[in-house]
């Protein structure tokens, strides 16, 4: 027995190439928004990583809390195979003063 | 946790006359406007006892009874992960609110049972309030409320409209009929696995004979939290051995009978609870379920179609960007080397400091240095406006989407483009932005490959060189250079993925892409307001630095060349000595002229010191243009002038905005349909910039498309430089230093002398 919260994972370790959440409820038989749910359910429990727009961005650039060249996009989700980057050690960037 | 015992004493329902109703539910549910519609002036605002997390309460009266709205803190479980959900939990676990009312989004009603689910396992009186019932209505959703309410045993159903107070009369009659009634029957339960129910029926003999936590808690939520492996809960049952062996052995059982965690298989019956609930509750028209959004993501994220969407819209960008702005552009830099030079010049001289090296030093070196540069903030305007634009529509979601994809078949982890994007704006930020890639090797490829993703400081250069060689067709020259950078960066990962690291597991990712929608001013605004802030920032910092070094090296000899400081001619100057050295090299590719390789040098300090030194050579040596010549001396003038040239230049930028259409258009075969022509066209051809007609001189349209390529792909400036040494070490900087260098000059080198073969020299 496997359910459909499970095959969200088994989806993110077999599937070939990068899917859209409405491809992924396809693949799932399941609405859209229940597949957003159970994807924020697994980064709650922290087997998916968040991979937000902020995820790159230095933190210290003019002491402001992000830099404005950074492009935002949308939520994705993958694997938390590795615990991710924590934003607060990372360096300053010089690209805005 | 405070504990009072107001749920089980139905006396209490009769006598009192001041009730607590708790409002719940997601962030950005509408549940906000709900408390003020209700509470009107009548608010509180404190943080709750031990937290950091605000604590919203209301005053309303409703049929003579004294109402206090706590309006809990958005989210989206009860789970006890987060600081917001433990003080929700906690407040409706302690019996203060007389009933809750959950809000849900009517619009988005699968995404927000969740919460209402796990409210309704506490047993508490409940209320189900759907806001933004309009928009749900909008999109043609159509909810059976009577049998949504029936399916989850009684629990009362309300739509709401929250900002139009509508329903709020129906949602008052439903608080005050549970706050005046005794709690009826339990409402609807979500049937677990059948595993799970057994577990639970074993665990709770064990859990009522403890009244410390039946008192707290109620027996079957806490078996369903304890199998859940509820921390806070588990550290609680750890004073009842008996308890936690027995939660143990149950998970055990459960996990080997069906190879699924417990907290899997109860989220999951909840979920398929909701599927099941909403299912002939919830309808929309035939093919409602496939939205605008889905149509248009047939053809925008199709896996053949999506890379030449993409690089349609890159193209009208461009256009866009280069061809729109170059009004404005000219307006600037008329007003830069017109009034403010004129200003500067008669300050000075009034301060008795005319004529001299400072004059020279601040008119020079600074005004033309620094001028040179915001002279392209039109440019970046817009560019910026159009990126706001992109990402406010939803279509940047795509693009880095169908790129991803595209990645992804070159051998790099999908993500990679994600940096990529960002390098669009400035190499910097991608360089950190490759720290998603959790891959060292990935990471270590990305940011090799980022620096040939044209920055924005690079676009000026294309612009002027674009708008003094080809005119109205700048924006190709501008489209074909971030082409050329894309191409570039594919070539190298096809380089580095299938020769230099093979055999990489290339992960999987999700991507949630929003509904397209159109985009807010706004929005765009904020964003480009604080780019431009940014480039003004640099502009004022590194690049006044820069002016003020190539303007000290002007101004000094070289070793045996005649002169003296500041009475010495560009070319026997240190920066024209030094330069001339490296000129040859550039022979091949067609700007051997000392000035270009001396730009190119403060080029790797910043970018945008391309234009500037351009600015501080050629403008010495060139005569203006007859408008700026013709500059008028009084401030009356002066300000007349600025007023009069902004003006055309507003009325000019509005003709090439319409002109878009035509030239896209005219790209079909057989199609010409004339440019509109709001100012006569002798007016537009005086409005050359000084500095595009100093360039003409210098270089052939062929050797400035050359330079143009040479300086999108060679080395990076010094700040994206030392960004790839602190993350990937000095080795690996200077193999993309070498890389980057060789490429460039074997590009432009082939596209130059390919241009001389087809004839186009």
């Amino acid at each position: 027995m496997t359910t459909t919260l499970t095959r969200v994972l088994q989806l993110f370790e077999q599937h070939g190439r990068p899917l859209s959440l409405a491809e992924m409820a396809r693949a799932l038989d399941t609405d859209p928004d229940i597949v957003a749910e159970m994807l924020a359910y697994w980064v709650q429990r922290g087997r998916l990583r968040e991979v937000s727009d902020s995820s790159g961005q230095c933190t210290r650039c003019s002491g402001r809390p992000s830099c404005p060249f950074v492009v935002r996009l949308p939520h994705r989700y993958e694997l938390a195979t590795t615990p991710a980057d924590d934003p607060e050690v990372r360096p300053p960037c010089s690209c805005c003063g | 946790m405070t504990l009072t015992p107001a749920r089980t004493d139905p006396t209490l329902y009769t006598k009192t006359r001041t009730f607590t109703v708790a409002l719940a539910g997601n962030p950005n549910c509408g549940k906000s406007t709900i408390f003020n519609v209700l509470t009107g002036a009548r608010q509180h605002v404190g943080n709750w006892p031990g937290k950091t997390v605000e604590k919203h309460e209301g005053f309303f009266r409703l049929a003579g009874h004294e109402v206090t709205l706590v309006d809990l803190p958005g989210t989206y479980s009860l789970s006890a992960f987060s600081a917001e959900e433990i003080v929700a939990r906690d407040f409706i676990l302690s019996g203060e609110a007389d009933v809750v009312v959950c809000v849900a989004d009517s619009a988005n009603l699968a995404r927000n049972l969740y919460l209402f689910i796990q409210i309704m396992e506490m047993g508490v009186p409940l209320i189900l309030g759907l806001s933004m019932a309009d928009v749900a209505e909008s999109r043609h959703i159509r909810i059976d409320h009577a049998r949504l309410s029936h399916r989850l045993g009684g629990v009362p159903v309300i739509p709401l409209v929250g900002h139009k107070a509508v329903g709020l009369d129906a949602l008052k009659a439903a608080m005050l009929q549970a706050i005046e009634q005794p709690p009826g029957p339990p409402p609807a339960q979500v049937r677990l696995a059948p595993v799970v129910e057994e577990a639970i029926e074993e665990l709770l003999p064990l859990i009522k004979r403890e009244t410390a936590l039946t008192y707290r808690y109620p027996a079957r939520w806490l078996a369903i939290k304890l199998l859940e492996e509820d921390d806070p809960l588990l550290a609680e049952a750890a004073a009842y051995p008996e308890l936690l062996a027995a939660v143990r052995a149950a998970q055990q059982r459960i996990q080997s009978t069906t190879g699924e965690e417990p907290h899997a298989l109860i989220a999951d019956s909840r979920y398929s609870f909701i599927a099941e609930l909403l299912r002939g509750v919830v309808s929309r028209p035939p093919g409602a379920h496939i939205t605008r959004s889905d149509r248009l993501d047939r053809i925008v994220t199709h896996h053949i179609w999506g890379v030449p969407v993409f690089l349609a819209v890159m193209w009208l960008i461009f256009q866009i960007t280069a061809n729109v702005s170059v009004p404005y552009i000219n307006w600037v830099d008329g007003v830069v080397s017109g009034p403010i030079t004129h200003w500067a010049r008669a300050l000075l001289g009034a301060l008795g400091l005319g004529g001299g090296w400072i004059e020279s030093l601040l008119v020079e070196g600074v005004i033309t240095g620094v001028g040179g540069v915001l002279v392209f903030v039109p440019v970046l305007a817009f560019l910026y406006l159009a990126i706001a634009a992109l990402e406010d529509s939803g279509y940047m979601a795509r693009a880095a989407f169908v790129m991803d994809r595209f990645m992804q078949k070159l051998g790099l982890h999908g993500k990679s483009f994600l940096p990529m994007l960002v390098g669009f704006g400035c190499n910097v930020p991608a360089i950190y932005a490759t720290r998603t890639l959790e891959n060292p090797i990935d990471r270590q490829i990305t940011g090799f490959l980022t620096t040939f993703m044209s920055c924005g400081a690079r676009l000026p250069i294309y612009v002027i060189f674009g708008s003094a060689f080809f005119g109205a067709s700048s924006g190709n020259l501008v489209f074909a250079m971030y082409a050329t950078g894309i191409i570039v960066a594919v070539l190298t990962s096809l380089l580095l993925t299938r020769v230099v690291f093979k055999n990489r597991p290339i992960p999987l990712f999700v991507m949630e892409l929003p509904p397209y929608r159109l985009p807010n001013l706004r929005n765009m605004a904020l964003p480009m307001w604080e780019r431009i802030c940014a480039f003004l920032r640099q502009a004022g910092t590194v690049i006044l630095a820069a002016s003020i070094f190539i303007w000290l090296l002007l101004a000094v000899p070289a070793p045996g060349a005649p002169g003296n400081f500041n009475a010495v001619t560009l070319e026997n100057s240190l920066f024209g000595a030094l330069s001339k050295l490296m000129a040859p090299i550039f022979a091949p590719a067609g700007f051997d002229n000392w000035g270009a390789s001396g730009a190119l040098v403060t080029g790797f300090v910043a970018k945008e010191a391309v234009i500037s030194t351009l600015s501080q050579l050629y403008l010495d040596e060139t005569p203006r243009p007859a408008a700026e010549a013709a500059a008028p001396l009084s401030l009356a003038d002066d300000v007349r002038f600025i007023a009069a040239s902004f003006a055309e230049a507003t009325v000019l930028t509005l003709q090439e905005a319409v002109n878009i259409l035509p030239r896209t258009v005219n790209l079909l075969p057989g199609v010409d349909i004339p440019p509109v022509q709001f100012v006569p066209a002798a007016a537009e051809g005086e409005d050359t910039s000084a500095l595009q007609a100093a360039l003409r001189h210098a270089f052939t349209p062929l050797a400035a498309v050359a330079f143009n390529i040479f300086v999108l792909l060679y080395i990076p400036c010094m700040a994206t430089t030392a960004a790839m040494r602190q993350e990937f070490g000095t080795r690996w900087t200077l193999y993309q230093m070498g890389y980057s260098l060789g490429v460039a000059w074997l590009v432009a080198t082939l596209v130059y002398q390919g241009g001389l073969l087809l004839g186009l020299g």
